[in-house]
């Protein structure tokens, strides 16, 4: 049977190395460029600070460090994706950031229990589209942990367990 | 033009429907007090209501209100005529039908289907036997047409709609009403003159002779309808005939306050660059001249001062309207409950910024909710515990200083710490139950995102997510929340800014970055050279006074690694008074006047940090409560 997407199956898609990640673009206010972002003293290093967005002040998190890996400088690609959940917003760095696609449940299979890449409590799924792994984020559980999230880079298929 | 006219005319809709069900719930809660002794005058204005909400629907084109408040007026009309009397049964459908109607209106607002009204509507006629009604109607139109008295003529009438007269009770209706006892209205249409002012335009035909004379009461101007051309020069020599007692108020959208209060802000940034201009001026002016101007510059300031405080008052609104509006739903919610409860509240008076009444509604429900459906017991245990057998539930607001206190306390069960601590353990939100030893620590909880006690099936169960969207509302206006119980009551306090903060920060450098640090909080500004410190142990002090000062570098609570190519030239904040200290930091830059936006999000809490604020560019720079180092971070004794 094939089911008719709606609102809740589209994702915005962004990528932070050569990964794809996706969050459901409902639980996405705006995406903008990375602008004025005023560094806030003694939080953890993947705090960039504090921004305006749309009159409110709101933290800007640099999902690169928050998942471990090193800083990278921003370019012309960099983009901040302002995610708003349960009365809270908040701004989140990534690479790169373009598409905003359906994707359909069919495609999305739940993360396995041993993920080496990612702590499986911090992803919803994983989608697959035409051998494309795009790894679909629970931004709540990861806005909401304290823990350290270890990312250790580059989904494979071929990659055995380290 | 059409569209924009259309749409300011369907907002003044909403607005006068929203002061009319004000009324009309007021009324109602008059009504339930005793319906066996309704007092003077409830029925006449829920009639009035309803038949204006009728006639407005009507013009608007809304047909699912119209038919609601017609089938609402009917049954007032026999009420009020002593045909029938209230029962409860009645009571219910009213509020229901109230309820019904609002949701009605609302729908419109926010382009949304329209509840289903066949079970009310039928509700509703099953009160009235509907044919009985319409005859009377028909009655009254009857006599009206006999009157016979002389040739029939067309006029024109213009009524323009204000609040200060719908204050009076002269609204379209009303005039509509009146000029029916005249003559046949043909057509009414709304219209906007050149001053973009809504007015409604009659066409009546009547057979009355002198028809001026019979509608000089009323605030209408009246020309004979003859061609267009003339009906104009006629309207030129034609003034109002009537004077209306005007009231003191007038209602004012809050957008166009928000918009005058930022060009008050625009004024004193300018203000302030007037005296930076003057100061770079000394020494090229003459004293006098520079006397002259300064004189000038603090007249500026003062009058920019008084117009502030002008327009923070301005802003302030007595809660009252905030609690009467709760005293419908609270009610409500208490007899759904089948408890014994009633409802104090006091405070009427105390006013707080429109901005914060507006968004207190839903926090003080909630926790009003939580008190009705957990804190107070069923009558039994009250007895079994010796209490009076009806409840209370205490709403209360005061000013004390700059703040605004609001009460919501209950004479209920105390929270039992044990269960809140055992089912925080459940959750994962504590380790172990020693944890949960003060009031502070169960609040912290309660308010805690994951902490629910949406088991039952609240009425108003869907709407936000527990006390955890209480202390965030709270958090973004400024205010905290506390929390008192025992076994006899159960309070909880919200404390609030008297308005959204204008403060006066004095404006620092440290390293790139700026700083804006509350004035109220800095005694003095001292100048210091790096080489003058004396180190002490951990501690380093500078000369002062008379005596010596501990200095704590900002850049070492802030760990930031500065260059040291700077000069040795620093400035220092004096702080507190007994137990002052002084904190380092590169350059004062100027005195300015800010905005303080907090920042409410977990993953910010910085005690140091009491906001932020934008100068003006879009950059956001931080406000420091240095007050707080004397707390921690300072060591002071030797």
């Amino acid at each position: 049977m094939f089911n008719k997407l709606s609102e809740e199956d589209s994702y915005i898609v962004f990528q932070i190395d050569k990964t794809n990640f996706g969050i459901k673009s409902k639980w996405i206010q705006e995406l903008t460029m990375v602008e004025n972002i005023t560094p806030v003293p003694n939080v953890p290093s993947y705090i960039e600070g504090i921004t305006l967005s749309r009159g409110n002040v709101i933290p800007v998190i640099n999902l690169r460090m928050r998942f471990g890996l090193p800083k990278k400088d921003y370019d012309l690609k960099t983009r901040m994706i302002v995610v708003t959940l349960d009365n809270r917003k908040v701004g989140i760095i990534v690479d790169s950031a373009r598409e905003y696609i359906y994707i359909p449940p069919e495609k999305i299979q739940p993360p396995p229990e041993r993920m080496f890449t990612i702590s499986s409590n911090f992803l919803e799924g994983i989608a697959n589209l035409d051998n494309r792994i795009i790894l679909l984020l629970n931004i709540k559980a990861i806005l909401e942990s304290s823990e350290e999230i270890n990312f250790t880079g580059g989904f494979d298929y071929e990659k055995k367990e380290k | 033009m059409d569209k924009n006219f259309f749409e300011s005319f369907l907002e003044d809709y909403f607005a006068e429907c929203d002061e009319h069900l004000t009324s009309i719930k007021k009324n109602l809660l008059k009504l339930e007090e005793d319906i066996n002794n309704v007092p003077k005058g409830v029925y006449d204005e829920l009639f009035r209501s309803f038949h204006t909400i009728k006639g407005l629907s009507a013009m608007v084109g809304v047909a699912p209100a119209e038919n609601l408040s017609h089938e609402l007026e009917s049954y007032l009309k026999l009420l009020k005529s002593g045909a029938q009397n209230i029962t409860l049964e009645g009571l219910d459908v009213l509020r229901e039908g109230v309820r019904t109607l609002e949701d009605v209106i609302i729908a419109k607002k926010e382009n949304k289907d329209f509840p289903d009204l066949e079970k009310i509507l039928e509700k509703l006629r099953n009160l009235t036997q509907k044919d009985a009604d319409l005859q009377n109607e028909k009655d009254d139109t009857k006599k009206i047409r006999e009157e016979k008295l002389g040739e029939e003529r067309k006029y024109i009438v213009k009524f323009f709609p204000s609040k200060e007269l719908s204050e009076k009770n002269i609204n379209v209706e009303l005039i509509k009403q009146k000029l029916e006892e005249f003559g046949k209205i043909e057509k009414v249409t709304p219209k906007v003159d050149e001053n973009k002012k809504i007015y409604f335009e009659f066409v009546i035909s009547t057979q009355k002779e002198n028809l001026e004379d019979s509608l000089k009461d009323l605030p209408i101007i009246l020309t004979p309808y003859k061609t267009l051309e003339e009906t104009e020069k006629k309207e030129e020599r034609r003034e109002k005939t009537f004077s209306m007692p005007t009231s003191n108020y007038i209602r004012v959208d809050i957008r166009k306050l928000d918009n005058l209060m930022t060009i008050l802000g625009e004024l004193v940034i300018t203000k302030s660059r007037l005296e930076g201009n003057l100061r770079s001026l000394k020494g090229k002016l003459s004293y006098q001249d520079e006397k002259k101007l300064q004189e000038t510059v603090k007249s500026l300031d003062k009058y920019l001062r008084d117009l502030r405080e002008s327009f923070t008052r301005i802003r302030l609104v007595p809660i009252g309207e905030l609690f009467e509006r709760m005293q419908f739903v609270i009610k409500d919610l208490i007899r759904e409950s089948n408890k014994n409860i009633a409802l104090e509240i006091s405070g009427y008076d105390t006013e707080l910024d429109k901005y914060i009444v507006e968004r207190l509604m839903d926090p003080l429900l909630h926790i009003v909710r939580n008190a009705v459906s957990h804190g107070i017991e069923p009558e039994e245990e009250r007895i079994k515990k010796g209490k009076d057998p009806v409840g209370k539930i205490y709403l209360r607001a005061y000013t004390s200083g700059d703040n605004v206190y609001v009460e919501v306390e209950n004479d209920g069960r105390e929270i039992d710490f044990s269960q809140v601590a055992k089912k925080a353990l459940e959750l994962g939100l504590i380790k172990d139950i020693t944890e949960v030893d003060s009031t502070e620590k169960v609040l912290d909880i309660l308010c805690h995102p994951d902490f629910s006690t949406r088991d039952s099936a609240d009425r108003a169960s869907g709407r936000g997510v527990g006390m955890a969207v209480v202390k965030q509302t709270i958090n973004e206006l400024g205010g905290k929340l506390f929390l008192k119980t025992d076994k006899n009551s159960t309070c909880f306090t919200l404390v609030l800014p008297l308005t959204l903060a204008i403060i006066d920060a004095i404006i620092i450098t440290l390293g790139e970055q700026n700083f804006a640090v509350p004035e109220s909080i800095v005694r003095e500004i001292i100048e210091i050279n790096t080489d003058d410190v004396i180190k002490f142990g951990n501690i380093s002090l500078i000369p002062f006074r008379h005596d010596t000062l501990p200095i704590v570098y900002l850049s070492e609570v802030f760990n930031l690694k500065i260059e040291d190519n700077r000069s040795k030239r620093r400035h220092v904040l004096v702080i507190g008074d007994k137990k002052a200290f002084g904190v380092v930091v590169d350059k004062v830059v100027t005195l300015k006047e800010i905005v303080i936006r907090p920042i409410n999000d977990p993953l910010i809490q910085n005690p140091l940090i009491l906001g932020a604020t934008d100068l003006g560019d879009g950059k956001l720079i931080l406000i420091l409560n240095l007050d707080y180092l004397s707390k921690s971070e300072v060591k002071l004794s030797v």
